[in-house]
């Protein structure tokens, strides 16, 4: 049996003291291929942020941790790695992209400089080599005239081209993966189309994967082949894009599906899920759905679902929903 | 027959960069908000819709007297409140209130709820006595989806959705015709968002208000709105119904806009135009339409004459030199077929 290119299994984080600390990410697994695309959707809170951070290993440390997990890229568990070893691996095998680009670049350095120091810190090619291939990506990247626009700075860039940017250093270096952690939300829709268009290409020259997170179901069902739903740092749901979107199987899913004005039965009032996400401290020993759930069963409040696996293309975290397959 | 809650009648507002700041390049005039003109009828949701920097969020601002326009006129219910001054615009602005996006950014954190809501009160005179006072907050607050309990406490106590409800609370105490509702659901979790717009429509319905509802969220627009106005570069491009806009629309840039939002619901993905390039800066707007630079139809008529903003169908009116009553047709070679 083929590997696959990332594997993560029983990915938890916590914040806090140990003894009082919080799991916001609590055991998060899945598999992501060369070449494809995993979605990870949540509302603020959900844990999907720390998730993509934790695999980089930069969620800050004290007060936060990885308490447990493994995440194997290509079969090596980058867990195991001296912190020290990280650096090397950030950028040439696993880049991030993050969602506001002025507060990644730096404002003082020129757009050509920040590539150009992306490409040294992982190869050892000379100064013509690095420029050329500082001019490639910002190619790569549809930004017009590359030769003027090196000696530029970030605020002499609009918010899209500075995306970009952020996209050409996170590639200067050919990661296997690109984590995008809300890439185009504060970006406006007709640029926001522009950049994702640019990943869509990207990945399929550079047969790159990539872990797309974001709260916007628009732009998930864009871009993923495969879709995780987060809801209080669990997942609640796995699926191929197609199955999510049209047979969810977690309540929650489909409440946030009901919930898009498109979506909904074109009354006059939207879908609201019943209740707002319990505290951390609120959280009883079942399910963190439990009271907003329209399916809940005697048996959800005292025991947490696991992932059940549905059918090929699904899982979910979910009495009712194993139920209802079952029947 | 009533007037409109709000008629704008060629509205703008410039503004002129001081060339000490300008770094010694050309300072010219910005015209933030162009020649806008628009209405909106009692118990009447208009959606303003656009790109950051259009100056939907100007033009609302605008209509409060917030800030001051340049030229044009502004009438509440047929009078003329764009030269108003004290007591009278006073007693105007009771009648107009706004809802921002970043509510937190609106609201003293060393105030509390009960102090934040009663602001418009206090500001009118309206408030009797302190048993007035907690009886007018409690009931706002009920109204609303919050308890009463919670007057006592202090914004960075509550949650997004909570705050943009304080918000609505403090905006609807006075009574008002007419809210500008700046962006209200735009920093919220999808689940909120629909608890926020179902709010607006039962109070719209209860009260007979009327909406400004200014969005880039389309899908949310496409829900709410009873009109839509669609802004570039301060001016506007295509007016008209909803269901006109959405289904028929005849400026290009509102047929990109409409394309470029992601869709989630699968079955109603289709074709999209990818526009190139950026929003010009508005200090260097095109000549002729200035959204020539970035359109898929552009001709050499479109760089020398500004098309104006015309009838094209009942209640529709587009910007284009080639806006027709039917369903305009983007050639291919500028958009790109999505997958199934």
């Amino acid at each position: 049996m083929t590997q696959p290119l990332l594997r993560v299994r029983e990915l938890s984080v916590e914040i806090g003291p140990p003894g009082a600390a919080i799991r916001v990410v609590d055991q998060v697994g899945f598999d992501l291929e060369a070449g494809r695309c995993i979605g990870i959707v949540g509302e603020s809170g959900s844990g999907k942020s720390m998730t993509s951070l934790s695999l980089l290993r930069l969620i800050p440390e004290p007060p936060g941790r990885i308490a447990a997990g493994r995440i194997e890229l290509e079969g090596r568990n980058i867990l195991d790695l001296p912190l020290s070893d990280m650096p090397a691996l950030r950028g040439k095998d696993i880049a991030m992209v993050f969602q506001e680009p002025m507060n990644s670049l730096n404002p003082v350095m020129t757009i050509g400089a920040q590539i150009n120091e992306a490409v040294m810190l992982h190869s050892g090619q000379d100064a013509r080599a690095r420029r050329r291939r500082t001019l490639d990506m910002l190619r790569l990247v549809g930004i017009p005239r590359p030769e003027e626009r090196l000696s530029a700075y970030p605020h002499e860039f609009s918010g899209g081209m500075r995306q970009r940017v952020m996209i050409a250093m996170a590639l200067a270096c050919e990661p296997k993966v690109l984590i995008a952690d809300e890439p185009t939300t504060a970006l406006d829709v007709t640029i926001q189309a522009q950049v994702l268009e640019l990943l869509k290409r990207l990945r399929a020259q550079l047969n790159m994967a990539i872990i797309l997170v974001s709260h916007d179901l628009g732009v998930i069902a864009d871009m993923a082949d495969q879709v995780l739903v987060m809801y209080c740092g669990r997942i609640v749901e796995s699926a191929d894009v197609d199955t999510i979107f049209t047979r969810p199987a977690h309540p929650y899913t489909e409440g946030l599906l009901r919930s898009i004005p498109s979506n909904g039965a074109g009354g006059r009032r939207l879908y609201q899920i019943p209740g707002t996400v319990p505290a951390p401290q609120d959280r009883g020993p079942g399910c963190a759905f439990y009271d907003r759930c329209p399916k809940r069963m005697p048996i959800c409040r005292a025991e947490q679902p696991p992932l059940f696996r549905i059918d090929d293309s699904q899982s979910a975290a979910c009495f009712a929903a194993v139920k209802e397959a079952v029947a | 027959m009533t007037p409109p809650v709000i008629q704008l009648e060629g509205l703008s507002k410039s503004f002129t960069p001081r060339s000490r700041l300008s770094f010694g390049r050309h300072s010219g005039e910005i015209r933030a908000v162009d020649d806008v003109s628009f209405a909106v009828s009692a118990g009447e949701t208009l959606a303003l819709v656009g790109e950051s920097g259009c100056g939907k969020s100007t033009t609302g601002r605008l209509i409060l007297r917030l800030i001051e326009p340049s030229a044009g006129r502004i009438l509440f219910e047929g009078r003329e409140i764009a030269s108003e001054r004290g007591r009278e615009m006073r007693e105007v602005r009771r009648h107009l209130q706004i809802i921002f996006q970043d509510q937190f950014g609106s609201m003293s954190p060393r105030r509390t709820i009960a102090q934040i809501i009663a602001e418009p009160l206090d500001a009118q005179g309206l408030i009797r006595s302190a048993q007035h006072r907690r009886d007018t907050v409690a009931h706002l607050l009920e109204r609303v989806g919050l308890s009463p309990e919670h007057m006592h406490r202090y914004p960075r106590q509550f949650s997004g959705g909570q705050r943009q409800r304080i918000g609505i609370a403090r905006a609807i105490g006075v009574n008002p015709r007419f809210i500008v509702a700046d962006e209200p659901v735009s920093a919220l979790d999808v689940s909120v968002q629909a608890q926020i717009v179902n709010l607006l429509q039962d109070l719209q319905e209860e009260q007979r208000l009327s909406y400004l509802f200014i969005s880039h969220d389309l899908a949310i627009v496409r829900h709410i709105a009873d009109r839509v106005a669609v802004m570039y570069l301060g001016r506007i491009v295509e007016e008209g119904p909803k269901a006109r806009i959405f289904a028929a629309p005849q400026h290009p840039y509102t047929h990109a806009l409409l394309s470029a939002a992601p869709e989630a619901n699968l079955a109603k993905r289709n074709r999209r135009i990818i526009l190139q390039g950026d929003v010009p800066s508005p200090s260097a707007v095109p000549s002729g339409c200035s959204f020539r630079t970035r359109c898929p139809l552009a001709q050499e008529i479109c760089a020398t004459e500004r098309p104006p903003l015309r009838y094209v169908a009942p209640g529709q009116s587009a910007a284009c030199h080639f806006a027709t009553p039917n369903p305009i047709a983007i050639p291919a070679a500028a958009s790109e077929q999505l997958l199934a």
